[in-house]
Parts: C-alpha cells; structure tokens; sequence
C-alpha cells in the first residue's frame, strides 16, 4: 500500500509540475519601506527677487518621508554658475553664499556650516540639531551685489542691481547641487538639481505697488472686485484700513490688505506693526494681459470653519507707465469653480479699474 | 507556484499522515475490542452457585468472558444477592436467569452488556417493544460496480419507519424483532425487498444489498451508466428530510462549469455574479451572497477576501467534489446564518477495495485572447483490508486559461474602453482517509486545498471631455495600465467520527480552515495628454457609443505623460477553528419512530487585512532614457500585448505601459519619484483591521415519522461575540490629516432560531413539503468594522458600524417533487422570506469636533420581503418510442420579487421602497441533451435576470446588472467504460456582461469575452 500511495503522490505531483501556470516574472518596485529613500530636493527649479532685494533664499528639503529621518551627516556639494549681470565672489557686491540656517522652532534659527570659493563652489555640511536632530529642511541664502549706504545715521544695504532702466538683458545665476556624500545610503538627491535665479525688473509689473485709498470709493470698489475671493476682506469697513499694496513677486502676486491695527511679532512681542489680510496668486502677465489665479477658503455659515477651499481665475489688462511710475489694472472677470462662464461674479470690460503707485 | 502546490501536496500528506495516525490510535484506543463481538448465546461459562450482589456476579462474567456489563449506579440496583441454578450454561441462559429473578434487563452491543431496569408503569406498552427490539445494519451497493448508493431507502414492509442510506451507503436503525422483510427503494434501480430475522436485542449485520439499475433492462439507446452519480443525489434529495438540491459530481461534468460557482449556477434558484466571464459569486433565491453560507465537508469556509464573508467560489475547482448540495430550508442541526440557502460542498470518498484510477486531460482554446487552455485532473481511490475498512482518495486538478475581455465603461460624460488580458490557474489538492471500524463506526479524516491564481493586466483609455466647459477642469485623455497578481487559498481540514449505537448515535468533528488572499504584486501607472476638445455621443448608439478628439491623435502615445504610479500589496486572511457534537436517541412515540437529536458547537473565527498602497509622482524634471534626455512619455515603456480587434474592430486603441518595464525605470529612478506620503499613511491605516468572532452553538431537535408524515421540528440558539481592532483618520478643516486614532469596538448577540419542517409522502415518489424556518445573516466585518475616514473640510465621510445588529429572517417553503422511476424530478416551490434589519448605506448628519459632516454608514433598515416560486424538470425521456428515447431534459425556472423599506433618498423624511439588491426576477436553467449509442450531445442555457446591483443617491442613479443568457454546447463520445472523449464551446452566442444606470438603454458598462473551448478524454481505471 506504501508503494502504490508513493506511486500515486508521484504521478499526481509529476501532472501538476507539468501544468500550465500564472507568469510570475514580474519587476517588482522597490519597496517604499524597507528600502525608503530619503530624497533631498530644491524648493523650485526657477526663482527671482526684484532688483532691490540684497539676498534671496532658496529651501532645500527632504520629500515627504513616513520613517525616521537618518541621523547622519551629509556633506553637500553645490556650485554657483552662469552669472549674467552680476559677478561670483565673496565682496558685498559679488554673488556668493551669505548663510545655510534652518528652523528650530518658530522663532529660532540655527545655521549649518559651508565653504565657499571664489569660483562659486563649495559644500555643505548637514548635520543633526541637538534639539531636533535633523533638520528636515534648510535655507541657502544668497547675498546679492550690494554697496552700504548711510541712510538718516544708520547703515543701509543698498542693492547694485537696482536702476532706473528697464533692461533688455536677463540678469540671474544657477545654483546647483553637484553632489551629496553621506555614510547613509538612504540619502539621495533628486534628479532636479539646478535652481535659475532671475532677476525681477522693477521697471515692468514686478514691482511693490500701492493703491491710493484716499478716496472711500476706491476702496470700495477694490473690496466689491475682491471680495468674493476674500472672506475677510468682505467684513472689512473703510476705516479700519491703513494701505493696500499690491506685490508682484516672482510669478505671484501678494495683495496687501493693511490694516490700521497693529499686532505684536509672535517672536518678539514688543514689536509691533500693522495686521494684514492677503490675498495670493499666481499671475501671468504678457502683452498687457494680466490673469491671476489661486485659491480661496469658504466658511461655513453655521460655524464659521472652513467648508471648501476653491480655485479662482481673474483675468485684467494692465499698463505700466515708467514716466508716472503707475501701474493701471482693470479688472475683466472673476470665476471660481462654483462660479464660472454665465455664472462669474462679474465678466464684463473694465470691470472695475485701479490706478496703483510704485510703492 | 509550482512551489505553493508542492508546499500543498506536502501539507495534505503532513495532515493526512496525521489524521491517519489519530485514526488509527482512536480507534484502537476506543473501539479495537468491539471489532470482533461474540454472542452472548455462544460463550459458555462456569459459575458460582451463590453471589453476595449482582456485582459480583456481573465481576466474574467480567472475569471469564470479554463482555463488559455496562449500567447506571443511579438507575439499577445490584446490591442484592442471588443464587444461579445452572452453573455452566452460556451467558444468555444466565442473564435470563438473572431477569427472571430480578427488575433488571440486557442488551447486548457488541461486547457490551447494558443492564437496565424493567419498566413497570405507564410504559408497560413500551417494555413489551423494547424487549423485542434488534438493530438492523448494512450496505446498499449498485450490482454492477459495486458502488455504494447514498440516499437509498430503507423501509420495514408493512411499516413506515426505516432509514436512509449515507454517503457510504450504510444504514442502521433500531426495529422491531417481528419485521420480517426490509424493502429497499432507489431512483433508477429495481426495488429489493429482502427476508430478515432480528435477534432480540442484538444487531443483524445484513452486510452489502446489491440493487440492479433499471438502465440495463432498457433499450439500447441508453448504453452507458453516466447518470449514476444523479440518481444517487435524486435519491438522497428525495428522502431528505429539508428541502435540498443536491448536485452530483457527473451531473457537474456533464455541464462545462470548471469552477463550483458555475456548476452552482445549474441549480433551481440560483444564480450567479461573474468575474472576467467566469462564475464567481453565488446568490440564492435572489439574496445578495452574503446571505448565503459556504461550507465544506458540512462546515464553514472562510472568505480569502477583505471585508467580507462570503467566498469567491472560482477559487475552488468543481472536479475536486463529489456533490453539492444547496439547502433551502435550515434545519436546527445547521449553522443558522443562511438566509438564502446554504452551499455546503462535499468531497470525495474512496468507494471500493477494487482501485480506482480516474482523470481527465484537457485542452481548449480562448476565441478573444486567441490562446490555449488546459486542465488536468487525477484521482486514486481503494478502500484496504479485507474488509476495505481503510478507504483513501486523493484528487489533484489543475486548471489553467489566458482569458480576456473588451469592455467599455461610463462614468458621468466619461467614457473609458478597457482592455483586459488574464492568467488563472485553479489547482485543487484532497484526500478523504476513512476507517470503518465496523459497520457503525466511522472515523475520517478529510483535506482539501484549493490554490487559486489571478494575473490581471488591464490598458485602459479614459476620456475625460470638460462636459460644463469649466475653465477650472482640464480635456483629457487618461491612459493606465495595471498588472495585478493574486493568489487565493483556501484550505479545510476536518477530523470527526461517527458512531451508531443501539440506542443512540454520535459524531463529532474538530476542523481548522484558513483562507487567504494574497496580492504580492499590484501596480498601476497612469499617464495623461491634455487635449483641446473630446465629444462623446451615448445617445446615438447605446450599445458603443462614439468619440472624437480635437487637436492630437490620440493614439500617437508622445502626448501621455507621466501621472502618477501605484503600487502595493494586500494580504486577507480569514481563519475558522470549530469543534462540534451531535447525539441522536431513537425512541418510539405511539406508532410513530421517532429520533431526539442535540448538539453543540463552537466556531472561533480571526479576520484580518493589511495593505501597503504607494502613489508616486514624479518631480524629476525630464527623463534621462536611451542615452537621451526626454519628456516623461508613454512611448518609452509602451509593451505588452495590442488589441488590434478591441471590442470587435468598434474602438482603435494603441499598445500600453509594460508595467514591468516601466518598475525598472522606476527603480533606477526613484530619486526622482515623491511618494504621497499622507495618502498612504491615511490608506493603510483605515483599510486595515484585525477581527475576532467567536460563536457557540447549541440545539435540540426531534423528527417523527408517522405513516406518512415526517415531522421535524426544534430549536437553535446561537451567540456571537465580535471584537474589532482598527484606526480613524481625522482630518483637520483644511483637508490635511489631523490625527490616526486606533478605535476597538465589539458587540454580542444572541439568536433563537425555531425551525420546523413537514414531509409527506403521498406515494414512495411523490413528496410534499413544507418548512417554516428563522435564520440570520451577519453583517459583512466591512461594514462593522469600526474604521473611519473623515474629511471635515469636505464636512463628509464614511464609518464603520460595529453596532450593526444581523439580519434576522423568517421564511416559509411550501414544495412538491415527484421522483421519476428513472432518473428525472418535477418539482415546484413556494417560498417567502421577511427580512428585518435590513442593511444598506445611509447617509446622515452628524457633528465632529463641532463641525457639521455627512457621514456615510452601513445600517439596520426597516424590514424587507422576498416572495418567489421555483419549477424544476428533469427528465431522460425513455418513454419516448425508438431513437427518441435518447433525449433529456434539464430545465428550471425561479422568480422571486422583493420589496424592501429604506429610509428615502429624496425626502429627508419618510422611507421608499426598493428591490433587494442581488434579486433576479428570473433566473433559468434549460439544457436539452441527447445520448445516442456512445454519442452524447448537449446544448445548455443559463439564464440570469436583471439585478439592482448598486443602490445610488435617488433611483435614477441605481446601478443594474442585465439579464444575460449563455448558451454552451458539449458533445462526447465513449469507446469503452474506461475512456471519453469531450468537447465543449462555452458563450456561443459572445453573450456580454451588460450594467446600466436608471433606465435599460442607459448602459454605463458592456463587456465582452468572445466564446472559448476545450476539448479532452476523460479515463477511468
């Protein structure tokens, strides 16, 4: 019977073995856990400043990660290139690294050490905080051309790119990471490497400017067209606002609602200044035309918590003038999501028209 | 693989060494003694003149003999002293002796003497029966094969009581000594009627009763025995004593149905859902799966899937069971949560001393994939020893097909075609060790494994047109590509006993069930062209709408960049352990025979689920590929196969992402891949859960046969206790994930089911019956696992319900069924089911940390009530004159109607009434076959009525599934008893799986599989 059952289980064994069977010759990812990376990368790949600014900061982070990042120190290796309009070096009025700081907590910063030459490369040394390890993110700050000026008895940095021309060349750099070296194998920088700093033209749109408020009416206006994208600036009553500024920035604009009262620095409360609302967006601006678009909160009526968050797009025309150093806005349409086509908030020439002075 | 069967086949030999070895100790332990009983009128002793007590004596006879006296302190007395006038005589004179001088009476068992107490009161009638009571046991076998005949009837002529026979063809029952003849009765064999003498108190061993099929007295046109296996389901369908269907392993093989879902699919009331073309879900009498239970071997198998308790039946092959039987109507001995019906699947069992060698080898062609199928299956079974008291059976099959489908499927103004190539393997691994020890007791030992495998690939194109013109919303064209491999096994191992004696019977069982479902490999990339406009047109043809693309070919795969990628694993796993009992005491009420029955049991169930889920972007700017640097575009990872005919030469699609081609870029690449790390914190943390359901078990029930009547009635209690271990995900108003909160929740009930059935017998082939049944369903662990996922900007979610009371049920059954003489039934039913605490989805307000939310949750509806009638036909028509006797007929037919209270979708208060989702008003079966000398041919419909699939905000937005009808044409051809040719063409008609929303023309998926085929032998040694 042994015999006869070993015979069986064989011939049973042998006809399964020669079966047909699920093609298991897959490429498996890597797995997301065991093997997670921990990917340092830079904040953008493009950036810039208005000419008047004296230094600019880049963020360089590690990618959202679930594990614990490695307490490990990273050596950084960067590089400073393709200068237009500026020089590399390490004067006050040459391009070059002023300071790698990061976060602590909210009020505190604290600062990795770096080496810079006057070739443009250099490294950086991460490192674990004492406090919060390591960091899981860090500012390079660069300083750009600038000259000390007295200004009323105090020293003032004073930019060298800033001029009255509006200039047909582009003035920029490329930074770029060159590499990282770190006992940790886990650590890698991503692909995207190379950061393009622009310099922002002041004598175009990128500009600070200010809407003259002087007359209730035109304040009214300004909260009528933007209102429905503001919930706060909806509530706002005329006396209670001190300027309203509008920043174009590096392809965002910054709408600045300031208002007459002031709060305290929430890391020094002794230092105070004026409470703003704002209203962000990313804008295009080309030939004239002038499109906005962002996001907004709706709160709930009932209790007064968020409730949904929607895209909005306002498209305007737009005119600066160097000679009166003004930049004209006029406002076409404004939809967001819930209200679009027939159901804008209001789609129609010159909507609403601002006249804004160069801050 | 290769590797999961061998660690199978190394499991079933480790379980069935095992259960041999425990086998072989009970029953040496236990019973070894009783094998060989004497006589108590053969065994002469010598013994003393005068005993001090009974004791005494019963010591002495003890001492000098290999009886054992067997007897209640409590109950007898035998204290007293006697004198014994014969000194030599053998046991029997003795005990007469001691009867005559005492209140005491004996009876042997075996070896076994049981001393009990004359009555003298109100059962003076009684002692009169009891002393003139035997036990009869035997076989009944077919005369040609030797084969055991289960369901046979066993009947007492000039009386009403007797027995059926069991799978293994064996009866006993108790009788009186003055029966002089057994009459035994089995559809499509000549009755026997045989002369017994019982002896007073002892068992008559009557041994094999060889039965004559009635076939062989037929016409040549019937040639061949392949309706064995029916008769024997018919027949123990018939003596049933609740309302069955049972499903013999040749009727299975006479359908081309290679999984148990699709043999199910051939049942009156049953129909089924598909996967991919093939059968895999099972609903009885129009109730969604969940309200049916799956058992094997009369136990309950574990789901391999999340979430639920029903089983995919596709993951088991039919060619690895003997019969299935489909129960209706519940009777307390059986679990009571199964309120459609319960499935339990019985496997096979070695018949013979004579080995039986049997297979089949398959080969078969996939019309849509353009590629081959194969299937291989062998058996071995012998029973050992002299007597054949060891039987073993082994089955192994193995199954194997490329498949595939063409579907097109609506979302909205969406219209995506989807293009489906799949692998599956199906192998089934079982063996049944038995031990008679003798004719009334029985020890098995019963493996099966089952090891399902699923590789999916699917290329889909999804066009997404900006229907509201929104400038917020892109035009886009979505291609994905997903290759998903899944195994699930389901394993079952059950260990029992079975035990006949003169005054009671016993079995019992241990088993140990486990099924998982593994997903090792599960990735799905996704790319994306942007477009100026897409128009999509439903309206004009229904039945494959049209589109058109404005501004890019959207076949050319340079415009489809990189999405996103998803990959990950899941790993289900679902375990039974239950040990069970039941005692059944034969008595005599009156006239009638009667048989008390109780019994326990205990199931500890432990459900879990785990998955990874990881979604990746790409913020690596462009590609570094083939020595260049790239944009991020299909055309670089474009592989796999090319439907050049998709959906019959209707839609053009272009070649797809090789998924694995594109995970070794990833690998190479995955700096430059951002993991969405909330996502998957928030994925796996929800969609995992641990669960533990414990039940117990206990009834009481009692049958009585009167001249014509069966009656059976009693009642069950059963309590669960369910705990649940999971996580909440809270987001905060601003979308982001606030917090992942572990949440446990539990909750017992307790349920007690009445049941009560009538059987009467208006002729030995005519039944009518009658059942009025409670039963329950439990919840799906989905719907009451306390999980949730809360997005309080979005100020709406889903939760679980761990207070999610059972569905509980009361059902009436009302049936005819008149057995033909040969093989054939027609039968009709009537049945109603009130169901309360129905469960669907409600939505409903609810505050969360203050806030206002929506919050999605399974719950207890109001009542719900399905009333339907179902007609079965049967018949081989013999009747019929010369070559028209070869024609058969297979027909069923069952309608059901539902209504069920909800609160309504519309108004915020009030409730409407809706179908019961998973209800087919129609469901049929019809199957014309014809057997000519060797030559046997059959054509097969398979019809399923539409069905409300899925309940949606209002009743416009209701999801149904269509009606479908397959038709499959099977045709074979004998040489001889040892060999078969077949072949089979399935979905001649390429019958597609069609799903609307609201109104019929309103089709939202159709999806075809073309037909397919196999052609094989079939052997039998």
């Amino acid at each position: 019977m042994k015999n006869l059952s070993n015979n069986i289980f064989s011939v049973l064994a042998l006809a399964l073995a020669f079966t047909a069977c699920v093609d298991e010759d897959f490429e498996y990812p890597q797995d997301a856990e065991s093997e997670e990376l921990f990917i340092l990368a830079l904040d953008a790949d493009e950036g810039g400043a208005l000419e008047s600014e004296t230094d600019y900061g880049l963020e360089v982070a590690f990618q959202d990660y679930f594990g614990e990042l490695p307490e490990a120190e990273v050596t950084i290796s960067f590089e400073i290139k393709d200068a237009e309009g500026l020089q590399i070096g390490p004067e006050d009025n040459q391009l070059h690294i002023k300071e790698i700081i990061y976060e602590i907590d909210d009020c505190t910063e604290g600062e990795l050490d770096f080496t810079f030459n006057a070739e443009g490369t250099g490294t950086i040394t991460l490192k674990p905080d004492p406090e919060i390890g390591m960091p899981e993110a860090f500012e390079v700050v660069f300083s750009l051309p600038y000259e000390t000026v007295m200004d009323d008895g105090e020293e003032e940095n004073e930019s060298l790119l800033e001029d009255d021309l509006e200039n047909e060349d582009d003035r920029g750099f490329v930074f770029e990471i060159t590499g990282i070296t770190s006992d940790e194998e886990s650590i890698v920088l991503s692909p995207v490497a190379e950061f393009e700093y622009i310099v922002l033209d002041n004598e175009k749109i990128t500009a600070e400017w200010e809407l003259d408020i002087s007359e209730e009416a035109v304040f009214d206006q300004f909260k009528e067209a933007f209102s429905p994208i503001n919930a706060d600036l909806a509530e706002l009553d005329y006396s209670e606002v001190n300027a309203i500024k509008f920043e174009f920035q590096f392809e965002e604009l910054a709408i600045k609602i300031e208002l007459i009262e002031e709060e305290a620095d929430e890391c020094d409360p002794t230092d105070f200044s004026n409470k703003e609302i704002e209203i962000e967006a990313e804008y295009g601006a080309e030939d004239g035309e002038l499109e906005l678009e962002g996001s907004y909160l709706v709160f709930n009526e009932g209790d007064g918590e968020v409730e949904a968050e929607l895209d909005f797009i306002l498209q305007a025309t737009y005119e600066v003038s160097l000679s009166e150093e003004r930049l004209t806005i006029s406002l076409q349409s404004l939809e967001d999501e819930d209200n679009f086509n027939e159901e804008a908030y209001y789609n129609r020439e010159n909507a609403y028209t601002f006249n804004l002075n160069r801050d | 693989m290769k590797k999961n069967l061998q660690r199978g086949i190394l499991m079933l030999s480790k379980y069935t060494f095992f259960g041999f070895l425990i086998t072989c100790y009970v029953s040496s332990a236990l019973l070894a003694e009783k094998v060989k009983a004497q006589n108590v009128k053969d065994v002469i002793i010598s013994v003393a003149a005068e005993y001090g007590s009974l004791v005494e004596l019963f010591a002495d006879i003890e001492k000098n003999t290999s009886f054992k006296f067997m007897y209640s302190t409590h109950k007898v007395s035998l204290k007293e002293g006697i004198q014994i006038s014969k000194r030599k005589a053998s046991v029997a004179e003795i005990l007469v002796e001691v009867s005559g001088k005492t209140k005491l009476q004996f009876k042997q068992i075996n070896n076994s003497i049981v001393v009990t107490e004359r009555k003298q009161n109100f059962a003076n009638r009684l002692k009169i029966q009891q002393e003139t009571w035997g036990i009869v046991t035997g076989k009944v076998i077919d005369a040609q094969s030797s084969e055991p005949l289960p369901g046979a009837s066993v009947v007492v002529v000039g009386q009403t009581y007797g027995a059926v026979t069991d799978l293994q063809g064996e009866f006993n029952f108790m009788l009186k000594t003055q029966a002089k003849q057994l009459e035994i009765r089995y559809l499509g064999y000549e009755t026997k009627v045989i002369d017994i003498a019982i002896p007073e108190s002892d068992i008559l061993i009557i041994g094999e009763i060889q039965l004559q099929p009635k076939s062989v007295a037929l016409s040549e046109v019937v040639t061949y025995g392949n309706l064995e296996g029916q008769q024997k389901a018919l027949n123990q369908q018939k003596n049933a004593d609740n309302i069955k269907n049972i499903v013999a392993a040749d009727q299975i093989s006479r359908f081309p149905d290679p999984n148990v879902a699709e043999a199910l699919q051939r049942v009156p009331g049953v129909n089924i859902e598909r996967d991919q073309g093939e059968g895999r879900y099972v609903l009885v009498r129009g109730l969604a799966p969940q309200f049916t239970n799956i058992s094997i071997n009369g136990e309950q198998i574990p789901s391999p899937e999340a979430g639920v308790r029903f089983v995919a039946l596709d993951a088991i092959p039919a060619d690895q069971l003997a019969s299935i039987e489909v129960t209706k109507a519940l009777t307390p001995d059986m679990d009571g949560d199964a309120i459609g019906g319960s499935v339990n699947l019985i496997t096979r069992t070695a018949k013979s001393t004579t080995p039986s060698i049997s297979g089949t080898l398959i080969g078969g062609y996939n019309n849509l994939i353009e590629k081959a199928n194969g299937q291989g299956s062998l058996q071995y079974g012998q029973r050992f020893g002299a007597e054949g008291k060891l039987g073993l059976l082994l089955n192994a099959s193995h199954y194997y097909t490329d498949r595939g489908s063409d579907n097109w499927e609506r979302d909205g103004g969406e219209l995506e075609l989807r293009d489906y190539t799949l692998q599956r393997s199906r192998s089934g691994l079982s063996g049944t060790l038995d031990y008679n020890i003798n004719a009334n007791n029985n020890l098995y030992f019963r493996g099966i494994y089952n090891n399902f495998q699923d590789r999916e690939q699917r290329r889909t194109y999804l066009f997404i047109p900006n229907e509201d013109d929104s400038p917020f919303e892109d035009t886009e064209i979505e291609r994905a590509s997903k290759d998903r491999w899944e195994k699930q096994i389901v394993s079952s191992f059950n260990l029992g006993g079975k035990h006949s004696f003169s005054n009671l019977s016993l079995d019992y069982e241990v088993s140990y069930s486990e099924a998982y479902q593994d997903t090792p490999f599960d990735t799905e990339t996704v790319f994306l062209a942007e477009v100026d406009q897409i128009g999509v047109d439903f309206s004009t043809n229904p039945e494959f709408p049209t589109f058109n693309v404005e501004g890019v070919d959207y076949l050319d795969n340079t415009i489809y960049e990189f999405d996103e990628l998803a990959t990950g694993n899941s790993y289900a796993l679902d375990v039974n352990k239950t040990a069970k009992i039941n005692v059944g005491i034969p008595y005599r009420l009156s006239d009638a025979d009667g048989l008390l029955k109780f019994g326990g049991k205990i199931r500890l169930k432990e459900k879990s689920f785990s998955i990874t889920e990881n979604v990746y972007s790409w913020e690596g700017g462009d590609i570094q590929i083939n020595g260049a640097t790239e944009d991020f575009t299909l055309n670089f990872f474009e592989g796999g196969t090319l439907d050049n005919n998709f959906l019959d030469g209707k839609f053009q699609i272009n070649r797809n992402v090789d998924v694995s081609q594109f995970n070794t870029f990833f690998n190479a690449n995955r700096n430059g891949f951002a993991l969405e790390v909330e996502d998957k914190l928030v994925a796996e943390s929800v969609e995992s859960y641990k669960a533990a359901e414990d039940v117990y078990a206990a009834y009481v029930m009692t049958k009585l046969e009167f001249n014509k009547l069966m009656a059976l009635g009693g009642l069950r209690y059963e309590t669960t206790k369910v705990t649940y271990n999971s996580q909440a995900a809270i987001f905060d108003v601003e979308g982001d994930l606030d917090r992942i909160d572990p949440v446990n929740g539990g909750v017992t009930y307790d349920f007690l089911l009445p049941q009560i059935h009538f059987k009467y017998q208006l002729n030995p082939l005519t039944n009518i019956r009658f059942a009025a049944t409670a039963s329950y369903s439990r919840p799906n662990f989905e719907d009451i696992v306390p999980s949730q996922e809360v997005e309080l900007n979005a100020r709406e979610g889903s939760i679980g319900n761990p207070e999610l009371a059972p569905v509980t049920a009361y059902n009436i059954d009302l049936m005819g069924e008149h057995y033909f003489g040969t093989v054939g039934i027609i039968s009709a039913g009537l049945f109603y089911k009130n169901l309360d605490n129905f469960i669907f989805t409600q939505r409903y307000d609810s505050t969360i940390s203050n806030i206002n939310v929506v919050l999605n949750q399974s719950r207890n509806g109001e009542t719900a009530e399905l009333l339907g009638f179902e007609l079965a036909y049967q018949q081989n028509m013999t009747f019929l004159p010369g070559a028209l006797k070869g024609f058969g007929i297979y027909a069923n037919y069952t309608y059901t109607s539902s209504a069920a209270n909800i609160a309504s979708r519309t108004e915020e208060f009030g409730s409407e009434e809706i179908r019961l989702p998973g209800q087919a008003a129609h469901v049929g079966n019809f199957s014309l076959a014809y057997d000519y000398g060797k030559f046997n041919i059959r054509a097969s419909a398979n019809f399923n009525g539409e069905y409300l699939s899925e309940l949606g905000g209002d009743a416009e937005e209701d999801v149904y599934v269509k009606n479908r009808m397959q038709v499959d044409l099977t045709g074979a051809y004998r040489f001889n008893n040892k060999f078969q040719v077949f072949g089979e063409i399935m979905n001649l008609t390429n019958q597609p799986f069609e799903v609307y929303q609201g109104s019929g023309d309103q089709y939202i998926q159709r999806e075809f599989y073309s037909w397919w085929s196999r052609v094989g032998v079939k052997f039998n040694f």
